[in-house]
């Protein structure tokens, strides 16, 4: 995990999905691209931190991680231990995907419960990300 | 040859003698003499004169009598002779041998024989006559001096020391004297006057000098006291005398002492003196007896009035016991032990009996005794008559017929041989007592018998029940089951908190040791304190646990103190083994369904995200998107279940729905709720009431919106097309009412109990499609949650309604 301040971004970031589900996530990641966002996806925790370094030395953050919990590997609870033990990534927001918790996770922004709803999916991740949605579908 | 006188009396002088005797004993004072004293010094007196007789041819120098005349009128003034007695004794005497002088025959040989003869016995008549006057004077002097120290004085005491200090001076050879009288089987120096003996000092009777005298009861005379044999007595040998005399005096053959004399410058005492002190001896003899018998008589009177005073007393105590026995209110009898009657009663006996006292007296004891109880009256006499003392019960009759048991203390009486001569008893009614100890024995029975019935219940009961008393917080009993639960016999007496040792430990659920405090027994049985199925585990010997639950409560008596504890125990080792079974078991399929619902979520999402994002593809021809559209309904159907049975197993693992209230306007949700449903619901008639009134409160407006669509959902596939539902919602006050009514089929009566169950489902299935019948449970769960109450109305004239009332906060 990188220590170095964060590098100024180079352009909008993308949006980090982090989900073991290969068909939630390339439903998720469709409907995301088809909204004109930029998506790189992780299958767990641990494939997220690396994703997180690489997309940190290029200088372009993600403009909202969505995170599932229960993952192989490495969940998301432990994953937002790990992200919140590093201050470079303090200004990455998060949102938990999650069908069991009452409570996101400390550090989480928001959380959307599954089964969610496509409105519901491009409203949260619009909030964030609002510079990389397609303009003709606004 | 002629017998000259001379040898005539020699030879003849037995004869003289015994003629003489025949005559003299005439004399009063000699017939009590015995031979030798009678005859004394005479038969020497006729060899003295015949001796004269014949020494006559040296006449002129002719000798006298010698000391014969004079010792003898000594010994006769001793013997009481008077002296014309003594006179009349020499006359006798030479009448005697003058008549058998002559009765020989044959001439007188020598006349002048015949002179001398006369001559020597008138000077004998003349020196005994003198002797005699002079001791006689002489003795009179000292018995007239001996009376008057005895005047005046009637204690031995007081007159003996006069007695001998009267001697002393009348004797001057005499250096000492004294008296010993007799006391008991010694005698003792009553009085003293010179030295050599001391006051008080004792000799034995029978033996020395003194006990010689006691016991010959003859004087006698010894002349070196020091030396001589006969005077065993140290305290005499050591006193420096050397004639010593010691005369018995005796009173009507009765010694009662020694009188002695001893010199300490002669060894010889005269007869003279010898014959005073006798006189004197015979005088304080008389003396003594006298003082002696004033003394006896003293004390006699004494005696006398101690007896009467001692009578006087008795007499006055015999009234007073007199009194006690009249008054008494004890029964007094005494018995004859002789022939058993009633010698006397007191009149508590008698009233006891229904007899006044004279009727009993002289009547056999039998006859106070119930006929059926005489049998053993014998048996109690004997064992009266065998020691001092005897108790009994038995059963006496009064005059009337009737019985009453009675308590007799008997002691027997004795006489000096030791027969019993009469039994005195006092007698006590006990009929109260006795009542008494029946009653008690019928209340000891019926307490065994309620106690044992006890026992038995107890046993049969398929708890166990112990109990324990207080203070000593012993066990008392435990019934069977607490034998067969513990694997243990069960002990009177143990304590409680032995009873929970070893061999076996008694542990909390959690496997926490108890400690004997914390038994609920004894936390019953000490603190009072009423415990309710408390679960604990009791580990046998071979490690074997038992589960039981374990009541237990405090006994009080009626000022409340506790007197004893009373606890059950319930063996529900396999009642526990099955609920732990089932819990495991349910605890398992709540977390399979979490699990799966949960595991569900992410494909129906990428059914549900890719179908609807298909659906927005405007390319779409119209076949494929009525296949597309059914794909997403489906979808959104089991998404519900999925919630449904995350809800279901979020409220039995999680403790209940989780319920966020927050400040909101009840109205609003239920208007939302409403027209969801008439949007899922188009061809159906939905109503929506609110009475005026305030609906502000803190909601979980998520969860109360699943209330209103699940029990209008219910409502509009519950009833019959064309049958409106309607929702009404009012103001209660500290509450807010939500019904939601439908008409049609009313629920199943037997249904209604369990509608809220999870899994239960209607009969029939609406458009909405069959869900898991876990709508009402979560709204049931809902309203709960937010501390309302859901109940449920349903008749086929009124139709169903639902009514919900929800607490505002």
């Amino acid at each position: 995990m990188s220590i170095e301040p964060p590098a100024p971004s180079v352009g909008p970031g993308p949006v980090l999905l982090v989900e073991d589900d290969a068909d939630l996530r390339a439903a998720v990641a469709d409907i995301l691209e088809d909204e004109g966002f930029e998506v790189h996806v992780a299958e767990n925790g641990l494939e997220a931190l690396a994703e997180l370094d690489a997309l940190g030395h290029l200088g372009r953050w993600p403009c909202v991680v969505l995170l599932d919990l229960m993952m192989p590997v490495m969940d998301g609870f432990t994953f937002m231990e790990r992200f919140r033990a590093d201050p470079g990534l303090s200004h990455v927001p998060v949102v938990v995907l999650s069908a069991s918790v009452k409570e996101p996770p400390e550090g989480a922004r928001a959380m959307l419960r599954k089964p969610f709803e496509i409105p519901a999916l491009l409203d949260t991740v619009a909030g964030y990300c609002a510079q990389g949605r397609r303009p003709e579908l606004l | 040859m002629p017998l000259p006188l001379a040898d005539f009396l020699l030879q003849h002088r037995d004869a003289i003698m015994e003629a003489w005797e025949a005559e003299v004993r005439a004399i009063p004072a000699a017939q009590a003499l015995s031979r030798p004293a009678l005859h004394d010094g005479l038969p020497r007196l006729l060899e003295g004169v015949a001796s004269r007789i014949r020494q006559r041819p040296q006449a002129g120098v002719a000798s006298g009598p010698g000391a014969i005349p004079d010792l003898h009128a000594l010994e006769r003034l001793g013997e009481g002779f008077n002296l014309h007695q003594v006179v009349t004794e020499y006359r006798l005497l030479r009448g005697c041998v003058l008549r058998l002088w002559a009765a020989r025959g044959g001439a007188t040989p020598y006349p002048e024989e015949e002179r001398v003869f006369h001559e020597a016995m008138d000077e004998a008549v003349a020196a005994s006559v003198s002797r005699y006057t002079l001791a006689r004077e002489r003795t009179l002097q000292a018995l007239d001096r001996i009376s008057t120290a005895a005047l005046g004085s009637d204690d031995v005491a007081g007159f003996l020391p006069r007695l001998l200090q009267v001697l002393r001076e009348t004797v001057a050879a005499v250096d000492m004297a004294g008296v010993l009288l007799k006391d008991g089987d010694s005698l003792r120096v009553a009085s003293v006057v010179g030295e050599g003996l001391k006051a008080g000092a004792r000799v034995p009777e029978g033996e020395g000098f003194v006990g010689t005298i006691a016991a010959t009861r003859q004087p006698l005379l010894v002349h070196e006291a020091g030396s001589d044999a006969r005077v065993g007595e140290p305290v005499l040998r050591e006193a420096g005398l050397r004639a010593l005399y010691g005369v018995p005096l005796v009173l009507d053959s009765e010694v009662l002492g020694v009188a002695l004399m001893g010199s300490r410058a002669s060894s010889e005492l005269s007869e003279a003196d010898l014959l005073l002190f006798r006189a004197m001896a015979a005088r304080a003899t008389a003396l003594l007896a006298q003082a002696q018998a004033h003394a006896r008589e003293r004390a006699a009177r004494a005696e006398a009035e101690a007896s009467l005073a001692r009578l006087r007393e008795s007499e006055a105590g015999l009234r007073r016991w007199e009194e006690v026995f009249t008054r008494l209110g004890v029964g007094v009898v005494v018995v004859s032990a002789e022939d058993n009657t009633l010698r006397d009663v007191n009149p508590a006996f008698a009233r006891m009996h229904g007899y006044t006292p004279e009727e009993l007296r002289g009547r056999p004891l039998e006859d106070t005794f119930a006929p059926e109880a005489r049998g053993v009256l014998h048996r109690h006499v004997s064992a009266a008559h065998s020691k001092s003392s005897h108790e009994y019960e038995s059963l006496h009759i009064r005059k009337d017929g009737s019985r009453f048991p009675a308590f007799s203390h008997v002691t027997s009486f004795r006489d000096a041989s030791g027969r019993v001569v009469q039994r005195v008893a006092t007698v006590l009614d006990i009929t109260q007592r006795r009542a008494v100890e029946t009653d008690r024995q019928r209340l000891l029975a019926a307490i065994e018998a309620e106690r044992a019935r006890l026992a038995s219940v107890l046993d049969q009961m398929p708890a166990g029940v112990f109990i324990a008393e207080a203070p000593s917080g012993r066990l008392l009993m435990a019934s069977r089951n607490v034998e067969a639960i513990t694997g243990r016999p069960f002990a009177p007496s143990t304590l409680v908190e032995d009873f929970a040792r070893a061999p076996y430990t008694v542990l909390h659920p959690d496997g926490r040791r108890y400690e004997p405090g914390e038994l609920p027994l004894f936390r019953s049985l000490r603190q009072g304190e009423e415990v309710r199925s408390e679960e604990l585990l009791i580990e046998r010997e071979d490690g074997q646990r038992v589960t039981v639950l374990v009541s237990s409560a405090p006994i009080r008596d009626r000022e409340g103190t506790i007197v004893a504890a009373v606890a059950t125990m319930v063996d529900i080792t396999e009642r526990r083994r099955a609920q732990e079974a089932a819990l495991q078991a349910a605890r398992f399929g709540e977390r399979l369904i979490a699990i799966v619902s949960h595991d569900l979520r992410n494909p129906l999402n990428a059914i549900q995200l890719s179908a609807t994002q298909l659906l927005h593809s405007e390319a779409l021809p119209e076949r494929e998107r009525r296949l597309v559209t059914r794909l997403a309904r489906a979808s959104d159907r089991m998404k519900r279940m999925i919630s449904e049975l995350l809800d279901f197993t979020r409220g039995r693992l999680g403790g209940g729905i989780p319920i966020q209230r927050v400040p909101g306007d009840l109205r609003a949700v239920v208007r939302q709720g409403v027209e969801e449903l008439e949007a899922a619901w188009p061809e159906r008639s939905l109503t929506l009431q609110v009475a005026p009134g305030r609906y502000e409160g803190e909601w979980d407006a998520d969860r109360l919106l699943q209330v209103v669509s699940n029990l209008g959902g219910n409502a509009l596939q519950y009833s019959p097309p064309d049958a409106p539902v309607t929702f009404h919602l009012s103001d209660v006050g500290e509450a807010v009412v939500l019904e939601v009514h439908n008409a049609g089929e009313p629920i199943a009566e037997d249904m209604l109990p369990r509608l809220f169950d999870p899994f239960r489902r209607g009969t029939t299935a609406g458009p909405g499609g069959g869900g898991l019948g876990l709508g009402l449970y979560i709204v049931e769960q809902v309203v709960k949650g937010h501390g309302g109450r859901i109940e449920v109305s349903s008749t086929a004239e009124a139709g169903t309604t639902f009514q919900v009332k929800l607490p505002r906060a």
